[in-house]
C-alpha cells in the first residue's frame, strides 16, 4: 500500500509552506542580516512611465554601493507636459501620503529641471530629506542637497551635421509646444546665434503633426532637418517625443539630427548626443555616498558634460554621407555586419570545410598522382612480368590447396595436358592419375604447410612420354603457384649420359676384366708352368752347384707372378669371383682395416650364395669406394658394412661417424660419388647420400637382385 | 688323386709332379665335372684350380666335404692372398697352394693332407693358420 497524503493534508501543508515564505520574505524586506534597516530611496522622473527612463542605472549604481540593502522606489511624473498648479497639488498630496506619512525616505533623486522646480515649490514635502539631483545651469534644489548640472549643448550637433553635410544652406528646426519643447527651443535659438550667416534657419514649431509630416516631405535639397523636442504638437496632439521623431525622420526628404542620444535609431542621422545615462550614473554615485554616510553639504555640485559624437550607420548609408566627414572621435552605431561579419559563423565553417575539402582533393590528387605513378610502374612491372611470361617456356599454374585451378599461364595452349576449359575449376584428380594427383596432392599440402617450395617429376603419355617437373611454391593466400617445364629433352639427355657413363663403367670393367683374366689364364699359368718346369730343371741338374742359379731364377719367377697376381687383382677383384660378394667384402673390410689403421665392422643377412657379377661387382666396387672416403677424408677411426636382401633388393649401407661433407657442394666433384651414382643407375638401383658437416656419413644403395636387361634405346648407333 | 684345372698345360705339368708317387685317377677342366668325377671316383685327395668355369673351387670344395668329407681337397691358384686361403680353408680345404710354388709344395701339401694336417704355400699366408 503506498503512502499518499489526503487533499486536506496537502491544502494545510501548502498554507503553512506560504506563510512561512512571506514572513522570511518580511524579514528580508524589514531587516538585514546585519540588522540595519534597508536605506529607503525615492527617485522622481520628470517623464511618462512609458518613457526611457534611468531607474535600471539608478538601482544598480546604489544596490552596488549599499551592497544590496536597498529599498528603491520611483515616481514617473511627467512634468514635461502637465504643468498647472491643481497637479502639482495632488501630485504632492500623493508623495506626502505615500512616502512621508508612512516611514518616510531616507533620499530623494530628483531626475531633471522640472523636478528641481517642483520640489523647491514646497520644500517641506521633504523637509530635512537630502535632495540628489540632474539639473541644468540656473537652477539648483533647496538644501540639504547636491547633485549634477547637466550641460545643454544643441550647437554641438548643428556644427557636427555642418560639417558632415558641408553643402547644408538651411536648418529647419522641429519642436512642439509643451513647456518642455518650447524650454529647449529656447536654448536652441541662443546657441543658434553662433551659426548666423552660414546657414539660414527655419522654425517649424507649432504645426500639427500632420502638416509638419507634409512640409518635411518636401524640404529642399541644401537643407537638413534638427530635431528638437516634440510632446504636444499644434493640434495639441501629446506624442512620446520618440515616436514623434522616428515620424518626422520617416517623412522628411533631407537628413534629421537631433541632440538626445535616445533618438538615435529612431531615424536620426546622429549628432552630438547627449546621454542621460551617463546623468543618471553620476547622480546615483552621488547619491550613494550620501546614504553612506556623508553629508549633502560636504558634496559640491559638479558640472556633467554627457556628450559624445554618435551617428547612425544605416542613415549615413542612406544620405550617403562619408564616415570621414565626421567629427573625429565619433561612434559609428547600428553597424550593419558584413557578410562576412554576418555570416561569420557559418563563414568559418564553410572555411573550415572548404579547406579540409581542398586538403582532402589535395590528398586525393596526391594520392591519385602516386597511384597514376604506382599504375604505371605496375603497367611497366606487368609488361615487363607479360614479356618474361611470353619468354618463358613454362606453364603456369594457381591453384588453391584444394588442388583446384584457380588461374593458368600458358605461352602456347598446345602444350597443355588438357584445353582450360576442362582443367580450370577442377582438381588434379579430375585430370591425372589417381597415383600423379596423390603425388600432386602431397606436395601441395606439404608447400602450404611448409611454405617451401617443392618439386615433383613425372612422366605424362602427351602423344608420347614426356617427361616434366613442376615446382611447387607458396603464394600466399592457401594457394601455390605450379611452374612446370617440360624437361623431356633434359632428362633424355641425362639419361643418355647415364647410359653412356654406365656403358664406359662397363666396357672400362669389362676391358680390366679381360685383361686381368688374360693375366690370370695366360701369363700367370705360363709362369706357373714355367716355375715347375725350373724347379724340375732345378732338381734333375746334374752339377749341384748349378742349382742355386735355378732356384734364383724359380725365385724371380715367383716374385714376377706374384706382382702380376696383384696387377691382375687391382685390375679386376678376381676374388669377387673366388670368394663370392660376402667374402669379398668381408676380405675388403679386413684389408682396409689392416692397411689404414680403422676399426670397420662387417655384417650380412639374408644373402644368396649366388648374385649376379654385374650386382657383386657394383656392390664391391661402392664398399671399396666408400672405405677409401673413409680412410682418406672422413678422419674417422671406425665404420660399419652391412649388407642384406631386403625382398627384391640388395641393401647396401656404409656409415662412419666422422666429420661428414655438403653433399651440394662435392656430388658433382671428388669422392667418387658421381661413379658410384652411375654405377647404381646402371643397375635402376637408388643412391642415397646421408652427410653433413661434422655429422658423420651413411651411404645407402638398393639395387635390384636380379639386374634389369640393358637399356641400349638411348645409346645412339655407332657411326 | 683327382686333378682339376681349366688349362690344360697344368693338368699335364702337375700329372708329371704327381705320378712317381701317387696313382693319378682322373684329370678335368671345370668345377662341375669336378664335382661328378669325385662322386664317381671318390679319390683320396683333389687337387683343384680355384678359378675354374662353371663352378669355382671353393664351391666345389664345400659341396664335396659337405657329402663325402673323407676326400681331402688341396686348392691351388695363381694368385692369391691370406684372405683367399683363408676362404679355402673355411670352404674345407687341407691345403692352399700358389701354382708357381707348386713344383715342391704340392707334394708336400697333399702328404699334409693325408695326414690330416693343412698346408699353405709360406709366401701367401705367414699367420693363415692362427687366423683362421
Amino acid at each position: 500500500m503506498s503512502r499518499r497524503c489526503s487533499r486536506p493534508a496537502r491544502v494545510g501543508a501548502l498554507i503553512a509552506l506560504v506563510l512561512f515564505c512571506a514572513c522570511l520574505d518580511a524579514r528580508a524586506h524589514g531587516q538585514t542580516a546585519t540588522g540595519k534597516p534597508p536605506k529607503k530611496v525615492l527617485a522622481l522622473h520628470l517623464i511618462r512611465r512609458d518613457s526611457p527612463a534611468f531607474d535600471d542605472a539608478f538601482r544598480a549604481e546604489l544596490n552596488t554601493a549599499l551592497s544590496g540593502q536597498l529599498d528603491y522606489y520611483s515616481e514617473y511624473i511627467d512634468l514635461a507636459r502637465l504643468g498647472d498648479d491643481t497637479y502639482h497639488t495632488a501630485l504632492r498630496n500623493y508623495l506626502r501620503e505615500r512616502y512621508i506619512a508612512a516611514d518616510g525616505v531616507d533620499l530623494v533623486i530628483a531626475s531633471g529641471p522640472s523636478v528641481v522646480s517642483f520640489l523647491n515649490q514646497d520644500r517641506t514635502l521633504f523637509q530635512s530629506v537630502p535632495i540628489v539631483f540632474t539639473t541644468r545651469p540656473g537652477l539648483l534644489a533647496e538644501p540639504p542637497s547636491t547633485g549634477i548640472i547637466s550641460e545643454i549643448d544643441l550647437a554641438g550637433t548643428l556644427s557636427a551635421a555642418l560639417e558632415a553635410q558641408p553643402d547644408t544652406k538651411q536648418v529647419f528646426v522641429v519642436s512642439g509646444v509643451a513647456p518642455f519643447d518650447k524650454l529647449y527651443d529656447d536654448i536652441f535659438q541662443e546657441q543658434q546665434a553662433a551659426f548666423t550667416g552660414r546657414v539660414a534657419f527655419h522654425n517649424l514649431s507649432g504645426l500639427s503633426m500632420v502638416d509638419l509630416e507634409q512640409q518635411v516631405r518636401h524640404l529642399p535639397q541644401d537643407a537638413i532637418l534638427y530635431f528638437l523636442s516634440l510632446s504636444d504638437d499644434g493640434a495639441g496632439h501629446t506624442f512620446m517625443p520618440l515616436d514623434a521623431v522616428e515620424t518626422i525622420a520617416a517623412a522628411a526628404n533631407v537628413p534629421v539630427y537631433s541632440w538626445h542620444e535616445s533618438a538615435l535609431g529612431h531615424g536620426i542621422v546622429g549628432g552630438h548626443l547627449h546621454s542621460s545615462f551617463n546623468d543618471a550614473r553620476e547622480t546615483a554615485r552621488i547619491a550613494a555616498r550620501i546614504l553612506q554616510g556623508e553629508s549633502p553639504q560636504s558634496i559640491p555640485v559638479t558640472t556633467v558634460h554627457s556628450y559624445t559624437y554618435e551617428f547612425d550607420w544605416r542613415q549615413l548609408q542612406r544620405w550617403r554621407i562619408s564616415e570621414s566627414s565626421l567629427p573625429a572621435g565619433s561612434v559609428i552605431r547600428f553597424r550593419e555586419p558584413t557578410l562576412l561579419q554576418r555570416y561569420r559563423g557559418y563563414v568559418i565553417g564553410g572555411g573550415i570545410i572548404v579547406g579540409a575539402q581542398m586538403l582532402l582533393i589535395g590528398g586525393l590528387l596526391i594520392q591519385h598522382s602516386r597511384r597514376r605513378r604506382a599504375e604505371g610502374a605496375l603497367r611497366r612491372s606487368e609488361a615487363r612480368n607479360s614479356a618474361i611470361l611470353r619468354a618463358l617456356p613454362d606453364l603456369m599454374f594457381v591453384q588453391d590447396r584444394n588442388g583446384t585451378y584457380v588461374d593458368f599461364h600458358a605461352r602456347d595452349s598446345n602444350l597443355l595436358y588438357a584445353p582450360p576449359e576442362a582443367f580450370l575449376g577442377k582438381t588434379v584428380r579430375d585430370i591425372f592419375p589417381p597415383a600423379l594427383a596423390d603425388r600432386f596432392m602431397n606436395a601441395i599440402e606439404q608447400v602450404c604447410q611448409t611454405q617451401e617450395p617443392v618439386v615433383v617429376d613425372y612422366e605424362l603419355n602427351v602423344d608420347e612420354p614426356r617427361h616434366f617437373e613442376a615446382r611447387i611454391v607458396p603464394a600466399g593466400n592457401e594457394r601455390v603457384l605450379s611452374i612446370v617445364r617440360d624437361v623431356t629433352v633434359a632428362t633424355r639427355a641425362l639419361e643418355l649420359n647415364r647410359v653412356l657413363a654406365g656403358r664406359v663403367i662397363v666396357s672400362q670393367e669389362a676391358e680390366r676384366q679381360r685383361i686381368a683374366r688374360e693375366l690370370h689364364d695366360d701369363v700367370s699359368q705360363k709362369l706357373a708352368l714355367l716355375s715347375i718346369d725350373v724347379s724340375q730343371l732345378s732338381r734333375d741338374l746334374p752339377l749341384p752347384e748349378q742349382r742355386p742359379h735355378l732356384e734364383k731364377f724359380a725365385s724371380q719367377v715367383e716374385e714376377i707372378a706374384s706382382d702380376l697376381y696383384d696387377l691382375s687383382h687391382r685390375l679386376h677383384p678376381s676374388r669377387l669371383q673366388m670368394l663370392g660378394l660376402v667374402e669379398s667384402v668381408r676380405v675388403l673390410c679386413h684389408d682396409v682395416s689392416q692397411q689404414r689403421d680403422l676399426t670397420i665392422s662387417f655384417s650380412e643377412a639374408h644373402l644368396p650364395d649366388l648374385i649376379d657379377p654385374s650386382v657383386s661387382l657394383c656392390l664391391y666396387r661402392i664398399t671399396q669406394e666408400a672405405l677409401h672416403n673413409v680412410a682418406k677424408h672422413s678422419l674417422s677411426r671406425d665404420a660399419s658394412v652391412r649388407l642384406e636382401r631386403n625382398g627384391d633388393e640388395f641393401l647396401l649401407v656404409i656409415t662412419d661417424s666422422g666429420i661428414g661433407f655438403d653433399p651440394i657442394a662435392v656430388d658433382h666433384g671428388g669422392l667418387g660419388l658421381a661413379s658410384m651414382r652411375e654405377r647404381v643407375a646402371i643397375l635402376k638401383g637408388q643412391l642415397t647420400i646421408q652427410a653433413a658437416p661434422g655429422g658423420g656419413t651413411r651411404i645407402s644403395v638398393r639395387v635390384p637382385v636380379t639386374p634389369p636387361v640393358a637399356d641400349t634405346e638411348l645409346v645412339p648407333e655407332p657411326a | 688323386m683327382l686333378l682339376a684345372d681349366d688349362h690344360v698345360g697344368l693338368l699335364k705339368a702337375w700329372g708329371r709332379l704327381l705320378e712317381p708317387s701317387c696313382d693319378v685317377v682322373g684329370s678335368v677342366r671345370d668345377g662341375r665335372a669336378l664335382l661328378e668325377a669325385a662322386i664317381a671316383l671318390k679319390p683320396d685327395v683333389i687337387v683343384a684350380d680355384l678359378a675354374m668355369p662353371e663352378m669355382s673351387g671353393l664351391d666345389v670344395c664345400r659341396t664335396i666335404k659337405a657329402s663325402l668329407p673323407q676326400i681331402k681337397v688341396v686348392l691351388v691358384t695363381g694368385g692369391g692372398d691370406e684372405n683367399v686361403a683363408r676362404a679355402a680353408f673355411r670352404a674345407g680345404a687341407s691345403a692352399f697352394v700358389l701354382k708357381y710354388a707348386a713344383a715342391h709344395d704340392l707334394q708336400v701339401a697333399i702328404e699334409r693332407a693325408l695326414t690330416g694336417d693343412e698346408y699353405c704355400t709360406p709366401t701367401v699366408m705367414k699367420s693363415a693358420e692362427s687366423t683362421r
